[in-house]
């Protein structure tokens, strides 16, 4: 087996708010492997923001306490790493899109100063090479007139504009691993498929391994050769997407492909999870999603399920699942 | 940019003209000023006749008007107690004002800035609760208390500096202190609250997933953001102190505009009074115009406003 590029096992993320404990992440594990482009789905609250946060350890350490048993990025250990060590692997190595680009872009900078700061920081640019570099990569993201945009703040562009702004800066180390959090959510809906195809486009080319972290199934199905569906903090069902749509194994898969809307059913007759998603501030030593689950048994209330292998390259954490045996 | 300075410039005229319409009517439902200049056994005609030297037998619109117009070429009036022009009292007072306003000021940024950054860097630590104890005493602490206990200690008990008037150095501390420490409890809140929002900020979040050194995080993204809010309370207690520390100055018997005001107030002075005020609001929104300048230069979104 080839060496993956992001290898997590077991990953616990708890926040601490006064006196509290809020279990984001309990226990996920997931291995990429260069190149690949995988889909995390889940509502939201379902800790695969924190969780993808955890990877450069960009969560608020005085707050979050990460564990794990293994958390390698590229081979490091992510978890051990000193402060300059973490600064050398963010950007080269993992790079992020976020969900608002208003927000996520420093309103006091320039345009081209944020594009090409990674640059500066990492590989040593100049000024004017930086110019020249951020005026190109703003033409790549198909930024019209881009001489101009990189003197302009962040307020003066379009949210679709901002967005591939956002893609010129998290794409201008030609990092490993991307990981787009929601990076259409913000977005109008005329602009989010022009965004898609632009971030796809640059992954083929540069074939970076990339993760999806979205609530829209329907979108993974465009983009991902594999699905992660999470769960209250966990993974409930891994498994790569022409299996996982056809035949979900999991119930919650199930009700997450029930409730996205569809145009060839009446709305009235599409299904939606009853119930809520579980208390984060809550442990569970049971199935988190037994309590909306209409196969659930006493067996599910009682134990965690373990993600298991159900063949067709499918994990799933569910002691009753749809397919698959059992 | 042009339309957004003009359109401050026009505000600041409007405040002007109402705060001086203010000051001019309360000043004149105050009392007589003629009943206290001229001397008790004056007869009728004789006040009388100073009403109308002075000008006071006029309508009330009428006086106002001749008062901005004389306003607008430097000239705010007479002093009836003092015998002297409005504006040279001003003037006179001015720089011992402007020298505790500016060292006070300096003071309270030097502790407020780096402090509040401090403390929103180590938040929840014992230096934080600390400082946040300590700013909120001084928050709450009257300013003649502080003042009155900084005497008692280093010009009563340790007789390191003298207790009140005007000269050296050594006289523009404690003054200059007592209004530094009010001052700097404010901003140093305001610093660490704003930082803390920065620092909490999307954006902050993005230059670290860059992997910025940590003091450019700090420095490049975070200190522009988080002095924007600082920079209009600044702004504001400078204009404050410029238009006179009123209580400070009387305690450390400051020969400053403020005590000129509280003067003018009891000898019921009021073209002194009308002067004073007006100075004071000038200076509260001439500073207020500086700010907005200074906005432009440090948010760039505010040009488009």
């Amino acid at each position: 087996m080839s060496a993956s590029i992001l290898d997590i096992e077991d990953l616990h993320v708890t926040f601490r708010q006064g006196g509290r404990s809020i279990h984001a992440v309990r226990g996920v594990s997931l291995r990429l492997q260069p190149g690949e482009v995988v889909g995390v789905v889940g509502e939201s609250g379902s800790g695969k923001s924190v969780a993808m946060m955890s990877v450069a350890r960009l969560l608020d350490e005085k707050q979050a306490g990460i564990r794990a048993d293994r958390l390698d990025l590229d081979g490091q250990p992510v978890l051990g790493l000193r402060k300059r060590q973490l600064e050398a692997l963010r950007g080269p190595t993992v790079s992020y899109i976020f969900q608002d680009p208003l927000s996520s872009l420093n309103p006091v900078l320039t345009v081209g100063r944020q594009v090409t700061e990674g640059l500066r920081r990492h590989r040593g640019l100049d000024r004017a090479e930086a110019r020249t570099v951020a005026i190109d990569l703003l033409r790549q993201v198909g930024i019209p007139s881009p001489e101009l945009r990189v003197n302009q703040h962040p307020h003066e562009a379009s949210g679709g504009m901002r967005q591939r702004m956002m893609i010129a800066m998290a794409l201008a180390l030609r990092p490993k691993l991307l990981i787009a959090d929601e990076p259409t959510t913000a977005l109008d809906v005329t602009v989010q498929a022009d965004i898609i195809r632009l971030v796809q486009g640059i992954q083929r080319e540069v074939g970076m391994a990339m993760i999806w972290v979205t609530h829209d199934l329907a979108l993974l199905a465009r983009v991902a050769r594999r699905v992660v569906v999470m769960y209250g903090g966990r993974i409930v069902e891994d498994a790569p997407s022409s299996v996982l749509y056809s035949a979900p194994a999991h119930p919650y898969t199930r009700g997450l492909l029930d409730s996205t809307s569809r145009f060839d059913v009446p709305f009235r007759q599409q299904t939606p999870i009853p119930g809520t998603p579980p208390d984060p501030a809550q442990r569970i030593e049971a199935c988190a999603f037994a309590p909306r689950c209409p196969r659930a048994t006493d067996l599910c209330r009682s134990r965690i399920p373990p993600l298991e292998d159900r063949g067709q390259d499918r994990r799933a954490a569910c002691f009753h699942p749809l397919t698959g045996g059992a | 940019m042009l339309r957004f300075l003009l359109r401050r410039l026009f505000m600041a005229v409007i405040v002007l003209l109402v705060v001086s319409f203010g000051t001019f009517i309360i000043g004149h439902l105050t009392g007589d000023p003629v009943e206290l200049m001229a001397p008790e056994n004056a007869t009728r005609e004789a006040k009388d006749e100073l009403r109308s030297y002075l000008g006071l037998d006029r309508p009330l619109l009428v006086q106002y008007f001749s008062f901005i117009g004389n306003a607008l070429r430097g000239d705010l009036g007479f002093s009836f107690v003092q015998q002297t022009a409005v504006s040279d009292l001003i003037l006179e007072r001015l720089p011992a004002t402007l020298q505790l306003a500016a060292t006070g000021f300096v003071l309270s940024l030097l502790i407020a800035v780096p402090l509040g950054i401090f403390i929103a860097l180590n938040r929840n630590t014992v230096w934080d609760f600390l400082a946040t104890s300590v700013a909120m005493i001084g928050q709450s602490a009257p300013n003649f208390w502080i003042g009155l206990m900084l005497i008692a200690l280093f010009a009563v008990q340790l007789r390191l500096l003298p207790v009140s008037g005007y000269g050296g150095i050594s006289y523009l501390i404690l003054p200059a202190i007592t209004i530094a420490l009010q001052s700097a409890a404010r901003l140093t809140r305001l610093m660490r609250a704003s930082m803390l929002e920065v620092l909490n900020a999307d954006y902050v979040r993005t230059a670290r997933a860059k992997g910025l050194r940590q003091k450019t995080v700090l420095w490049v993204h975070s200190f522009r953001n988080a002095m924007i809010p600082v920079v209009t309370m600044a702004g504001l207690e400078l204009a404050e102190l410029i238009g006179g520390a009123f209580i400070t100055e009387t305690i450390f018997a400051w020969p400053g505009v403020g005590r000129l005001a509280v003067n003018a107030v009891y000898q019921r002075d009021f073209p002194l009074l009308q002067g004073v005020v007006l100075f004071a609001a000038t200076a509260f929104v001439l500073i207020n115009f500086l700010v907005d300048l200074l906005y432009v230069v440090i948010d760039p979104r505010v040009k488009l406003s």
